[in-house]
């Protein structure tokens, strides 16, 4: 798979506030279309990340496997319509 | 560098005035001459943790002191407003009390209330991350008889991980106590795919705010506040679902402050850029940070602050000596209020996260006795080594069981 890496983030060895909040934090601040690499070493990183990738309109590209932590590779997707720009179109 | 060791911490708060004590005292080790500088705008130190009860009552005045009575003696305080640090001549500029050159830069600027930064913030939005938002907050509970109240979180990050969901139950607590409970809906909305961040807190929370019927939404990351006749009033997030409200309490957007920014020291949000174990601000000489403004993927805890002061100290002193660095090793412990008179205690470090412990008693009565051990002990830094001996240590109970 080809992409390219314009974020990174580890967290590994962090419960609180943990990869997923400092996954949000970061994709607030790309662009759509920007591909952010996350690290964890978080059991619960596997639900949790697709989980909200999926809800938050992000695509999730790979998962890897490394020595005792997860690589995490996620594309931003467009972001969603807000209520009052949805109607303003209709 | 100059005969004298010139040490200059920015902050008054928890960090820095806990990181100016111990460097004073493990200088003394170094058997150099020194001096050990602190500025802050005010030297009001705030216990932040308080909001939780000024939002229900209880008053400002007791949970704000004058922090230059908690520095050890020698120290120098100077009540001024840092402009802008010049790292190349390692020179910290003042408003009016002109520049203060230094060997060694602590910066414990904490984090800033950002509202600005939300387009949608408005005058109707509460906040209890104030002084002055903790008091509105409470006018408007004690007229509140009817309807949804939303507890819902800006930005990330934000400090105290557990605090918007410790309001979501005291509410609770209150409108019960108030009777009329059975007429408010309580929602709190989570970033994450659970309640609290930790999975093994987390399970316990979650049972908690099932038996007093919070309306708890998941995966709810705040993009916008409808606030008018029109559009209606709800909180809509970025993962395009919507919640109505009567009362909008918020956790305000964070953000460093504009003179790291300024001084080159951070980017974006002026989160500063820290090793997480030494403490060193990452690309600076002789620069450290502690507490909330770092960048270090931890809990934005007046107890972090805590753990790291030490470190701190000592790698000051180390640094002088020529002596390997201390490693602040991520712990962190932090009371979790479930109810007015209950509360758990959650205690972890970067290794192992807490046991899943329930609330008790004892741990709210702990909570109360706090404050004034933390103003008399903990922030002057007296007895440090009586009280790191009483310290709870984490335990590796996963391996344990
Ligand atoms: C509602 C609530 C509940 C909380 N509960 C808990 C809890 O139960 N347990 C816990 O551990 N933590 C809790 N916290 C978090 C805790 O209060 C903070 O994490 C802690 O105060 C951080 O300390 P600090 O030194 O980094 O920042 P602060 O204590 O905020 O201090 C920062 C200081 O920097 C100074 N400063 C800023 N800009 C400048 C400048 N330009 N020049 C000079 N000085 C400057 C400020 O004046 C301030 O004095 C809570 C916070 C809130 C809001």
């Amino acid at each position: 798979m080809s992409y390219e890496i314009t974020h990174t983030i580890d967290a590994r060895e962090s419960y609180c506030p943990g990869p997923l909040m400092e996954l949000v934090k970061t994709i607030k601040q790309m662009e759509t279309g920007d591909v952010v690499s996350l690290l964890s070493s978080d059991e619960g990183s596997v639900v949790d990340i697709p989980a909200w990738a999926e809800k938050a309109n992000h695509k999730m590209l790979e998962i890897k496997e490394d020595d005792g932590f997860r690589r995490f590779i996620i594309e931003k997707g467009e972001k969603k319509e807000r209520r009052r720009r949805r109607r303003s179109e209709e | 560098m100059s005969e004298e060791i010139k040490i200059v911490v920015i902050g008054a708060g928890t960090g820095g005035n806990m990181a100016a004590n111990h460097a004073f005292k493990d200088m003394k080790k170094t058997k150099k001459s020194y001096t050990v500088t602190i500025i802050d705008p005010t030297f009001e130190h705030v216990y932040q943790p308080g909001f939780l009860f000024t939002s229900f009552g209880a008053k400002t005045k007791t949970i704000i002191k004058d922090s230059r009575k908690m520095l050890k003696k020698g120290i120098n305080a100077v009540m001024d407003k840092v402009t802008i640090v010049d790292t190349e001549n390692k020179l910290v500029k003042t408003d009016k009390s002109g520049d203060f050159p230094y060997d060694y830069l602590v910066l414990a600027t904490g984090a800033r209330m950002a509202t600005e930064t939300a387009e949608w913030w408005n005058e109707d939005i509460h906040e209890f991350y104030s002084p002055k938002g903790a008091e509105k907050l409470w006018a408007a509970l004690q007229k509140f008889e009817e309807g949804k109240v939303v507890v819902s979180i800006a930005d990330l990050p934000y400090k105290c991980p557990p605090a918007p969901v410790e309001m979501s139950m005291l509410l609770d607590d209150y409108f019960k106590k108030r009777g009329i409970r059975d007429k408010v809906d309580i929602i709190y909305t989570s970033p994450l795919n659970r309640p609290f961040s930790i999975e093994t807190t987390s399970s316990r929370v979650e049972g908690y705010l099932e038996d007093k019927n919070i309306d708890v939404r998941l995966l709810f990351n705040t993009d916008y506040v409808y606030a008018d006749e029109e559009e209606g009033y709800a909180v809509e997030s970025m993962e395009g679902e919507e919640v109505e409200y009567d009362l909008l309490i918020m956790v305000p957007p964070h953000r460093g402050q504009q003179f790291i920014i300024d001084s080159g020291i951070a980017k974006g949000q002026g989160w500063i850029p820290t090793n997480k174990e030494t403490l060193e601000v990452n690309g600076q000489e002789n620069m450290f940070a502690l507490g909330d403004c770092t960048d270090i993927p931890t809990s934005k805890a007046g107890s972090t602050a805590h753990y790291q002061s030490p470190v701190v100290g000592k790698n000051i002193a180390n640094k002088v000596m020529g002596k390997e660095l201390a490693l602040y090793d991520g712990h962190v412990q932090c009371f979790f209020l479930t109810e007015f008179g209950k509360s758990m205690f959650i205690n972890f470090n970067y290794k192992i996260p807490p046991p899943p412990t329930p609330t008790r008693k004892f741990w709210w009565l702990f909570k109360l006795a706090f404050k004034p051990l933390y103003y008399k002990f903990l922030v002057p830094g007296h007895f440090h080594k009586t009280i790191e001996f009483f310290n709870i240590k984490v335990k590796d109970w996963q391996n344990k069981a």
